[in-house]
């Protein structure tokens, strides 16, 4: 579905000279500064699947996702979206894509959401038998009818948030950007979102590429992640195979019957101590789990444990760190 | 009013808000610029079918319409449609505002005398000395320069009082903005923006003499062109006096009623 | 594809027009401010005329007729393609890769993006001045329908400065609003007057570098049978049409030049 070579991009930004004179500069001649913001990304999307996309703030994320919607020229290396180069061919690819920004609005400001989408309607050339169809169902889905009538300017950033994704669907599109759809909203509205993602990935086979911060965003939706960091790809693939990689940290919370054991295993580090509870980190390279466990079963009988895979976020933070290093 | 430090930061907030536009000060001053080349050449394109007239000749025309535009931004005649009290009031953003210990109408006050200074070392010297460049003019020497200082103050304490009283309205209805428009051209209209007061039928002389209008246009401008003297001079500058002083005692009213109202309303 | 990018237009108007109707006060103050603008324009023509008799050979009513040709070409586009006079908004907000997103011609989205149905209180008194001239300079069909040319070549006209105006905001990165209102509002009002008045620098601005003396000046000169009077061919009228829409066509080719750069460069 994407196919991405070598993508580069490279800007000439002006150099700013500061004060009185620099003014003048600024005036009469201009230095330029060139700006590597994409530099050699490559990778692969296949029809239907669901990938994150992550990286730090000015790391050519956003970059190379506006040069696969086509909102950018690349300067070096090529991109094609369903086949289609996203510029050269913009009108024939962006009828194909569906695009939700989480901070600026695809909709009307003053209309009501339902003259946004038929408006919407007629600039994708929707027939009206496809668009009532695909009304009913994002209604049903997303929850819209009571926000239909309502003008956007009056709805709340989750009620927002939903009507942006109908309206990203209505022509039905076979790939998805989402830039930072979560972003802002309450627990019970990321849920509903990110059941309906999950629910047209996997039913409609939409393909969806999913730029967030939220790591959680990540690791409930997206089998696949690439991460994007000084303009080139840093990880592309699996977040089980990310937390194996560099995940190798695991932590044991041990509530014991009686008393906790007062000696330990070798290859473990002690967190916490109470009267019947240990908080251990340890290495899956060096202990396997269940051996661990057995291990402390032998000292004291146990009345309860959780296992926790280390968060998502100190993983990509280390891998971030690494990167900037 | 307790003490003056705070109004004197917000004076200077406004000040350095307009300072940080430098691009937008420039491009202002090619509108202004503009206005004046198209009028001043209306004035005097008049002129020639009359000079001379009601002792006015053409250069004086000319000089009062080039004061007049330096002067428009330093008086505030145009609102900043984004940033002002109606707005603030409309959000509810006033609600913070007035939970601060300053006089609201006191602090909308200072930040107009803020942005007049502003206006006054950046609009007014480039804009004047094009006009002087173009057509040759050039403020008369006369005594009567040194009120102009005095002309100015009441000048942009009687726009801010009406801009403070029209803003107001947003606290009884939705938005301000027809009131604001309607009285950027009744100012227009009635300060003499374009056509000094002196050529208007009787019957519009009379109106815009007891409005306050001319306070905010007219008088600083004509004074600072040479053409208010004597009996006229001593009239502007009370008229001035007076209708500052009136602006600021409704202003005060609305502003505690308008309080209660919120108050009453909720935010 | 005209066909559909009116029909589309249609469409975004409809839906803007129901939206606003719902605002009925604010509809009737829309329209006190319009009138009130409109007084404030006419004013100083009118006291002007009244006090110098005529302007140039031209009566008041001759100018009344300027000025509702010029306002009705302007007003009838800045209602509708709004959206060419915020652009730089849209530049400045990231609006346009939104519009880059959709599968449609930009300039196509960009003209049916904003419809101001309160415009159309304007339209309407700049067409009731109109007609109240016409009626006054007891105008023949011959000389109407050069008043009717006159103001379909201004919207045509109107419409290509606007679209030049904003593609200047491509370069500028929409940080020159000013300039472009200079183009449009600007233009607008120098052309209330008879081009003849300026000095020559600016009367060849206004006739050959924007051609603004096309939109109200020569049609007007037409109907009134006076150009040869002022010192034109006979044919110069005739050629309005066709300089009006050059001008969109130079308006269109300066937009699409500056989208093609922003679309290699980025913002």
């Amino acid at each position: 579905m994407i196919e991405v070579e070598k993508l580069e991009k490279t800007f000439r930004v002006a150099r700013h000279h500061r004060g009185f004179l620099g003014a003048f500069r600024n005036l009469v001649e201009t230095d330029y500064d060139v700006v590597r913001a994409v530099d050699g990304v490559s990778f692969q999307i296949a029809a239907g699947e669901f990938v994150g996309f992550i990286g730090p703030n000015g790391a050519g994320k956003s970059t190379t996702i506006k040069m696969l919607t086509g909102v950018l020229e690349p300067s070096g290396g090529r991109a094609r979206v369903g086949g289609l180069e996203p510029r050269r061919e913009r009108i024939a690819h962006t009828a194909q894509i569906g695009v939700v920004f989480g901070q600026r609005t695809q909709l009307w400001w003053d209309l009501p959401v339902i003259e946004s989408y038929t408006l919407l309607r007629h600039v994708y050339r929707v027939t009206e038998h496809a668009f009532a169809a695909q009304l009913a169902r994002l209604e049903a889905m997303l929850e819209l009818r009571p926000l239909l009538d309502v003008p956007v300017r009056k709805l709340s950033l989750g009620q927002r948030m939903r009507c942006e994704l109908g309206a990203a669907l209505l022509h039905q599109p076979k790939l998805l950007f989402l830039d930072e759809p979560t972003i802002g909203l309450d627990v019970l509205a990321k849920e509903a979102i990110r059941e309906f993602l999950a629910t047209e990935n996997r039913e409609r086979g939409t393909t969806i590429l999913l730029t967030t911060h939220d790591l959680s965003d990540i690791e409930r939706l997206c089998p696949r992640m690439i991460l994007i960091d000084h303009g080139r790809v840093v990880y592309d693939g699996s977040v089980e195979a990310i937390r194996r990689e560099y995940g190798s940290e695991r932590r044991l919370v041990v509530d014991f019957e009686g008393a906790a054991p007062a000696d330990l295993p070798d290859a473990i580090e002690l967190e916490e101590r109470t009267a019947t509870r240990l908080v251990l980190r340890f290495r899956r390279d060096r202990i396997g789990a269940a051996a661990l466990i057995a291990q402390l079963a032998e000292r004291a009988p146990i009345a309860d444990l959780s296992l926790e895979e280390p968060p998502i976020e100190r993983i990509v933070a280390e891998l971030y760190r690494r990167g900037r290093a | 009013m307790g003490s003056v430090r705070p109004y004197l930061q917000f004076a200077r907030l406004a000040f350095q808000r307009r300072a940080a536009y430098r691009l937008a000060n420039w491009t202002g001053v090619a509108v202004n610029v503009f206005f004046l080349i198209v009028h001043a050449q209306v004035l005097l394109a008049f002129f020639r079918a009359r000079p001379g007239a009601l002792g006015w000749t053409p250069h004086e025309a000319v000089l009062y319409f080039t004061a007049s535009e330096s002067l428009l931004m330093v008086v505030g005649i145009f609102p900043d449609y984004r940033y002002n009290l109606s707005e603030r009031i409309r959000t509810g953003d006033v609600v913070t505002d007035l939970a601060r210990p300053v006089t609201l109408f006191y602090r909308d006050v200072a930040e107009r005398y803020g942005t007049a200074f502003y206006y006054l070392i950046a609009r007014l010297p480039p804009v004047y000395v094009v006009g002087m460049l173009l057509f040759g003019v050039a403020p008369p020497l006369r005594w009567e320069l040194c009120l102009f200082p005095v002309s100015l103050v009441l000048a942009v304490g009687v726009s801010a009082g009406l801009w403070y009283v029209t803003c107001s309205s947003a606290y009884f209805r939705d938005t301000a903005n027809g009131e604001l428009t309607a009285l950027v051209f009744v100012n227009t209209l009635l300060g003499g923006m374009v056509v000094p007061l002196d050529f208007y039928p009787d019957w519009l002389r009379l109106i815009a003499d007891v409005l306050p209008f001319r306070a905010t246009l007219y008088t600083p401008v004509a004074l600072l062109s040479g053409k208010l003297t004597d009996s006229a001079l001593a009239f502007g500058l009370l008229h001035q006096a007076v209708w500052a002083g009136a602006l600021t005692a409704v202003s005060l009213a609305i502003e505690s009623r308008g309080l209660r109202r919120l108050a009453t309303q909720g935010g | 594809m005209v066909a559909d990018a009116i029909s589309l237009w249609l469409r975004l108007a409809g839906a803007q027009i129901r939206s606003q109707m719902q605002y009925r006060a604010s509809f009737t103050i829309q329209s006190a401010v319009s009138f009130s603008v409109m007084i404030s324009d006419l004013a100083p023509v009118w006291i002007l005329s009244r006090f110098f008799g005529q302007l140039d050979g031209w009566s008041f009513a001759e100018l009344a007729l300027l000025y509702g040709m010029v306002e009705s070409s302007w007003s009838s586009v800045e209602m509708a393609l709004r959206g060419f006079e915020n652009f730089s908004t849209y530049l400045l907000q990231g609006d346009l890769d939104r519009i880059l997103l959709r599968p449609r011609a930009v300039i196509l989205q960009v003209a049916t993006r904003d419809f101001d149905a309160r415009k159309i209180s304007r339209l309407a008194q700049g067409m009731l001045v109109l007609a109240i001239a016409c009626i006054s300079l007891r105008l023949g069909p011959h000389a109407l329908a050069w008043v009717a040319l006159g103001i379909a070549g201004g919207m045509l006209s109107f419409a290509g400065i606007v679209m030049a105006g904003a593609a200047i905001q491509f370069w500028t990165l929409g940080q020159a609003q000013e300039l472009q209102n200079i183009l449009t509002y600007g233009g607008a009002a120098a052309m209330t007057y008879p081009v003849s008045i300026y000095a020559t620098w600016f009367r060849r601005v206004l006739t050959y570098a924007v051609p603004l003396a096309f939109v109200n000046y020569f049609p007007a000169l037409a109907a009134l049978g006076r150009t040869e009077a002022a010192g034109w061919p006979a044919y110069v009228p005739w050629l309005s049409p066709f300089v009006c829409a050059l001008v969109l066509v130079f308006g269109l080719l300066a937009f699409t030049r500056g989208l093609r750069r922003y679309e290699s460069t980025g913002s």
